[in-house]
């Protein structure tokens, strides 16, 4: 049973998650604080971080009508993308100082020909992660990144010293860790958190001053510790996609008796399972190690056994039982990527659901059905 | 059935095809000059049932990945995702489209990813088996993946075991971007050393490279006559040219297609020259397009042409920029300008790759230079960078003075969007455009 400070806690992460200008962000920018939107988890959030800039990672508001960006777009736009261009073509999305996107993808690469365009009183500038990992990808990463650097400095007017870089690192590293030691108590046999509630704390993660954010973590941590939840499942599962940031996406798969108890999605898992390395000389370096070389891999880098490996190594870590793939509709890398997955799990008779959604929640009756028929095979199986 | 029997007789049955094809174009005056495009994938053909016999050095690539090195260290190789492999299929096969229907519908990808990769894909087993594949990481999402995939399914045959060379591609064509790329073409170099036994020699390269820098200067030339209103060219006209100078493993760089380029030029100056009346009927729109033409094409541009007099004069794959001549007076020049050639300027890398201005300052070059009366942003289904484009293309049409049409389609499945449908939906843009009247 969870403690009243914890339910709290809980809380306020989902209010943060639910809220795009929330509370937190309103303080610190009416203490002229600066808010900075980035596009994927590929940038390295230190660099915002020390350059005395909130790291905000973008979102759309999920309940409005796409009327303006059907001007912008055809009928074939990943709506995430959608729904954060149609915010942020209108004003829900002016409370950022700027926006860094990365060209991690087909729409995301020109989502940032669009802000820049068509909302010219937006700054915007966009980072190249190169697809493979070797000395020649690690210089062009470290150009981008020092490219990067010199544009924050001179939009924000500060200095990005190796001293506020190593200050950044160790705050995020904060994070991970904390994160990790959530995620930890998940691998309990009854975990004293959902995946829900898991999914609301990690998106608050990026929407949030990250102090303040530890420290609630932190809190929520000496909460949970010792905690169980005795409610019975009937499968662990494991959730292997995208963009997912809607804790109520993960609460109607749980509802219909599942628990997910981990993931590799933007949000989950790549954000933290390693932590920067501390120990060299150059901050710069000790970045670009991580965020191209050290993190669990998504498709848009080339190493597909990598990612399957590291898919294998958590459903042991977690015990899982099957792996919910969650996709948003026309994403292309994604759709390549549970074929490939769906056809290696086969192989080695791992249950795998394949599940494509919007941005918006909708359909839930199918969803639900979809996600029971599922828990029926793996119990089935271990009958 | 082995599998070398299955590459063999596939080839074969392409084969003849193409002799078939080869003995039509000849016999009519205005296919004639045809002839040697298809005398290239005749050799091509050839060429790979020996490769299939021999099991020697044989590498898969695909478009830009670097034909000119291939050439100049003599190695054997096919694109995967070239004509022969899948586009002729339909045409020689008696199965037909349904063969690409059923190649799209088996697969477990979800709809919308593109059909050109699902059927690449699930044909993958009817390619050579190669001893090295190389591919490039863009220009869309799906073609960095469709590498796994590919190896996925093609395990039974151990392309699993087959080395790949996925060759990046930088967004930014700076300074640090060009560096980068042509250190990339180095190690590709080395890959290809190692992976077939044969070196490179520098100057051989250099002659390949100033050679393809001929033909694209002829390529430019053929571009400027088709500036001319009305065009002296079928729709698309820059599309054999593209095919001869970048994309036949056997014509790239090659006297051949030198001298096709130079005849199709000269053939159009006649056209010109002789000032031929169904130029002008066919001629009442001219339509710059924007993306890949559909599989259907041909009938397409039949169609558009008989019903409306809209002509597609020029295209993002036809369309030669002078960025792709190569300064080979240094190995560190003539590797970045190889990398710039195929990694931004090239068909669909320009059109998804690095900053979109650099896409619309081409489009309102071409709008200006080639007196166009409408764009065409067409939408293959794979393309999901067109599909975010469509905004910024409509403004910059609107600032040109140019009608824009958005429509979608599958490039390799008429069941998406049909001929009747694309009928439909050019008529109604023509009427409420008064284009063509």
């Amino acid at each position: 049973m969870k403690s009243e400070k914890a339910s709290e806690i809980l809380d306020i992460f989902k209010d943060v998650t639910n809220d795009l200008y929330n509370t937190h962000l309103k303080d610190w920018k009416a203490n002229g604080g600066r808010i900075t939107g980035y596009s994927c988890s590929y940038m390295p959030e230190e660099m915002i971080t020390a350059a005395g800039s909130i790291p905000f990672r973008l979102r759309g508001k999920r309940n409005i009508d796409l009327e303006s960006v059907d001007r912008y777009m055809g009928p074939f736009g990943c709506t995430y993308v959608s729904h954060f261009l149609e915010t942020a073509l209108g004003d829900g999305l002016d409370f950022l100082d700027g926006m860094l996107f990365v060209n991690t993808c087909d729409h995301m690469r020109r989502m940032f020909d669009n802000i820049k365009h068509f909302k010219e009183s937006q700054y915007a500038h966009i980072l190249d992660v190169p697809k493979k990992r070797e000395k020649e990808e690690i210089a062009l990463f470290r150009g981008q990144l020092e490219m990067l650097k010199e544009e924050l400095e001179g939009r924000y007017k500060v200095k990005i010293t190796d001293h506020r870089l190593w200050e950044a690192i160790e705050l995020h590293n904060e994070t991970r860790s904390l994160q990790k030691n959530l995620y930890n108590l998940r691998k309990l046999e009854h975990p004293p958190i959902t995946g829900a509630q898991t999914l609301a704390v990690m998106v608050a993660g990026t929407s949030m001053p990250k102090k303040t954010y530890n420290s609630y973590l932190r809190e929520l941590l000496d909460e949970l510790a010792g905690e169980t939840n005795n409610t019975k499942h009937r499968a662990r599962l494991m959730v292997v996609g995208s963009a997912v940031d809607d804790p109520e996406y993960f609460a109607v798969i749980e509802d219909t008796g599942g628990l997910i108890v981990t993931d590799s999605i933007c949000h989950g898992t790549r954000l933290f399972w390693n932590t920067v390395d501390e120990s060299g000389n150059d901050p710069l370096s000790a970045l670009v190690q991580h965020y191209l070389c050290d993190r669990p891999l998504c498709p848009h880098s080339i190493g597909q056994g990598q990612r399957t490996d590291y898919i294998r190594q958590m459903m042991e870590d977690f015990a899982v039982d099957g792996i919910v793939g969650v996709r948003l509709k026309f994403c292309e890398l994604w759709g390549f990527e549970h074929h490939l997955l769906q056809n290696a799990f086969k192989e080695a008779a791992i249950p795998f659901l394949s599940l494509e959604t919007e941005y918006k929640l909708g359909a839930v009756g199918q969803l639900r059905t979809r996600v029971q028929a599922f828990l029926e095979v793996i119990e089935g199986d271990r009958q | 059935m082995n599998k070398k029997d299955i590459e063999i007789d596939y080839q074969r049955e392409l084969l003849d095809f193409l002799y078939a094809t080869k003995e039509v174009a000849e016999e009519d005056e205005n296919l004639r000059i045809f002839s040697p495009l298809l005398q290239g994938e005749i050799q091509q053909a050839e060429r790979m049932i020996d490769c299939i016999r021999e099991e020697g050095p044989l590498v898969c690539g695909s478009y830009c990945t670097f034909p000119e090195i291939l050439k100049a260290m003599d190695i054997d190789w096919y694109n995967v995702v070239s004509a022969p492999l899948v586009g002729f299929t339909p045409f020689f096969d008696e199965g037909g489209m349904e063969i690409f229907y059923d190649a799209i519908d088996r697969t477990t990808m979800p709809s919308y990813v593109c059909s050109f990769h699902k059927i690449v894909n699930e044909r993958a087993f009817l390619s050579p088996t190669p001893s090295a594949v190389l591919s490039m990481t863009r220009p869309c999402d799906g073609v960095a993946l469709l590498y796994s995939a590919m190896r996925q399914y093609w395990k039974k045959e151990g392309w699993r075991s087959v080395d790949h060379y996925p060759i990046n591609t930088p967004y930014k064509r700076d300074e640090l971007g060009l560096k980068y790329t042509a250190d990339e073409i180095r190690k590709l170099i080395s890959f290809l050393e190692r992976h077939t036994g044969k070196k490179l020699d520098m100057d051989e390269l250099k002659g390949v490279v100033e050679e393809t820098n001929r033909q694209y200067e002829l390529w430019g030339d053929c571009n400027d006559v088709s500036r001319s209103v009305p065009s002296p060219y079928a729709a698309f006209p820059g599309l054999f040219v593209w095919h001869a100078v970048t994309n036949n493993p056997k014509l790239i760089g090659s006297a051949e297609a030198a001298e096709f380029v130079r005849q199709y030029t000269e053939a159009g100056i006649r056209r010109l020259r002789n000032e031929e009346d169904m130029l002008k009927e066919k001629e009442k729109i001219r339509m710059l397009w924007m993306d890949i033409p559909p599989f259907f094409a041909a009938e397409m541009v039949t169609l558009l042409m008989d019903e409306f007099g809209a002509k597609v004069v020029m295209d993002i794959h036809g369309f030669m920029r002078a960025t792709s001549i190569v300064d080979t007076s240094s190995e560190q020049s003539l590797f970045e300008g190889l990398g710039v050639r195929h990694g931004f300027d090239s068909m669909m890398l320009r059109l998804s790759n690095g900053n979109i201005d650099n896409l619309l300052a081409d489009v309102e070059w071409i709008v200006q230079a080639y007196s166009i009366d409408c764009v065409v942003g067409s939408g293959h289904v794979g393309h999901k960078d067109c599909n975010s484009s469509t905004g910024l293309l409509r403004e910059t049409c609107r600032h040109l003075g140019v009608p824009f049409l958005h429509f979608n389609f599958d490039g390799y499945d008429d069941r998406f969007t049909s001929l009747g449908e694309i009928r439909t939906i050019f008529s109604t843009f023509f009427d409420t455009y008064e284009l063509g009247t």
